[in-house]
């Protein structure tokens, strides 16, 4: 282990030496020669005994509870930084809508705006839901029953944008007039 | 990513950062009190180069560089505190910025065109936004400079003599060295960002920005008291902005001076024992830099102000 912690041992002394005899210091001199007989101070420290089965299962349980603690940090500023782009509070406060019902005349279509969208509410006639039901299912881009698609059929409430890719129809035109 | 530079919404968005942004609150208070524990950071690492000397040769270029990050460093944090356009982000921003009118020929006009107006307004918030985001880049290409400069020739011990020999296994040594101060520091930073998060900042941030009325008391943040101090110690408005300028010069110079062998202060008594008189000036100069001018503020500024200086002249003869 020690040998892998002193990386580099220069050859400053050795390049630099112009006479034959030179002093080496007595760092260098330890380090080029190791040795078993190696005296530890022990003021601050006890040592084990040697041959004593080392400590090292308590030190990775420890380094692994910080290793949890960690992860756990990572976890939350990622979690932290990704989830503040969601939609914050006041965004979230205007996503429910109520709408006065009672001021709407039958056959008559009144916009509002609900998640940033527009909302179609068509009060209908007895024509109407007539001619809904009347028209083949099939032929419909997303073929589903009239009573399927609404609670009262008097009350129709759509949200305004096109399934495609979310454009706006121009009201009262179209194949269907709607 | 939520906030608005415009003079009418900026505060707005910025409380609406603190209540309905997810962790918004956790955001903003981990960037004003990050800026905070960051330069507390950098406190202790220049002092830790005085105190050891490392700026001595061969390692002027790193010092030089180190001094030059500081100051981006203290433009950047000037600069950030105006974008929240609270009371004190505003008159901090006019009064720091009316300093330069004190240049003989030009002041006003570059005043003016710092401001990019005849006062704090939508421009200088614009500007100040923009480039409180672009320095820090810079700031990133600088430390890259000076841990290049710093792999030059290697870190010194605390002893301070040559010693070229042993050199010790970065990435094993060091990581866990540093690892045990980062987790310290992560835990003094997280007890000012959830327990404390105003302790450092000035309440008046909190009024939104307004033209007409003075705060009582305008304060920088407390890491520009002790630089701030020494502005109205001199009591000529010229001389005050003058005497700014030396402070980073003498860091610059430092280098130069005289070069020791051995650095450790153990070795050199006299400058032990001003070293620690340096430190305990700058913070005296800092508690100073909050007190209103009056006396005996100003008195006891003036003698730190001089305290400060004469740790630089000191050093050059003695070494």
């Amino acid at each position: 282990m020690g040998n892998k912690i002193v990386r580099k041992i220069s050859s400053y002394l050795i390049v630099s030496c112009r006479s034959v005899t030179f002093q080496v210091p007595a760092t260098f001199a330890a380090i080029q020669n190791p040795t078993s007989k190696i005296t530890y101070d022990e003021y601050n420290h006890e040592r084990y005994p040697p041959g004593d089965p080392s400590k090292r299962a308590f030190a990775y349980f420890v380094l692994t509870g910080g290793r949890f603690v960690y992860a756990s940090l990572i976890r939350l500023l990622v979690l932290k930084f990704v989830l503040s782009m969601s939609a914050s509070k006041d965004v979230l406060a205007l996503a429910s809508l109520e709408v006065d019902l009672t001021s709407i005349e039958p056959g008559t279509t009144v916009t509002d705006k609900w998640h940033g969208k527009p909302v179609f509410i068509r009060r209908r006639t007895e024509d109407d839901i007539n001619l809904a039901n009347s028209v083949d299912v099939n032929s419909l881009r997303d073929p589903r029953e009239d009573a399927v698609r609404v609670k009262d059929p008097e009350w129709l409430i759509v949200v305004g944008v096109y399934t495609h890719l979310g454009c706006i129809p121009f009201p009262n035109a179209g194949d269907f007039g709607g | 990513m939520h906030y608005t530079p415009h003079v009418d919404l900026a505060f707005n968005s910025v409380e609406q950062i603190m209540r309905d942004v997810e962790g918004g609150w956790l955001l903003r208070y981990m960037h004003a009190n990050g800026a905070s524990m960051f330069l507390i950071v950098v406190y202790l690492h220049l002092f830790r180069g005085l105190c050891h000397a490392s700026y001595n040769s061969p390692r002027e270029f790193i010092w030089c560089i180190g001094v030059v990050i500081l100051l981006l460093i203290i433009v950047t944090a000037f600069i950030g505190y105006v974008p929240p356009w609270g009371q004190m982000s505003f008159w901090g921003a006019t009064v720091i910025i009316s300093l330069a009118s004190a240049i003989p020929v030009v002041g006003d006009t570059i005043v003016t065109w710092l401001w990019g107006g005849f006062s704090v307004d939508y421009a200088t918030l614009n500007r100040f936004f923009s480039l409180h985001h672009l320095l820090p880049f810079l700031f990133v290409g600088a430390s890259l400079l000076h841990l290049a400069a710093l792999h030059q020739y290697g870190s010194i011990n605390p002893l301070g003599y040559i010693q070229r020999w042993i050199k010790l296994l970065l990435t094993l040594i060091f990581y866990v060295k540093d690892l045990l101060g980062w987790v310290a520091f992560a835990i003094f930073s997280s007890i000012f960002i959830f327990y404390a998060p105003n302790v450092l900042g000035h309440p008046d941030n909190y009024k939104p920005a307004n033209p007409i009325p003075t705060t009582p008391h305008i304060v920088p943040e407390w890491y520009f008291l002790p630089i701030h101090a020494i502005l109205p110690s001199i009591l000529d408005k010229a001389g005050g902005v003058a005497a700014i300028a030396p402070i980073f010069i003498c860091l610059l110079a430092l280098p130069f001076f005289k070069s020791m062998y051995v650095r450790n202060s153990s070795f050199r008594p006299i400058h032990q024992g001003i070293f620690w008189l340096l430190l305990a000036d700058r913070l005296l100069l800092g508690w100073i830099g909050c007190q209103p001018v009056e006396a005996p503020f100003v008195t006891i500024g003036q003698i730190s102000s001089f305290v400060f200086f004469l740790f630089f002249a000191i050093t050059p003869i003695l070494g």
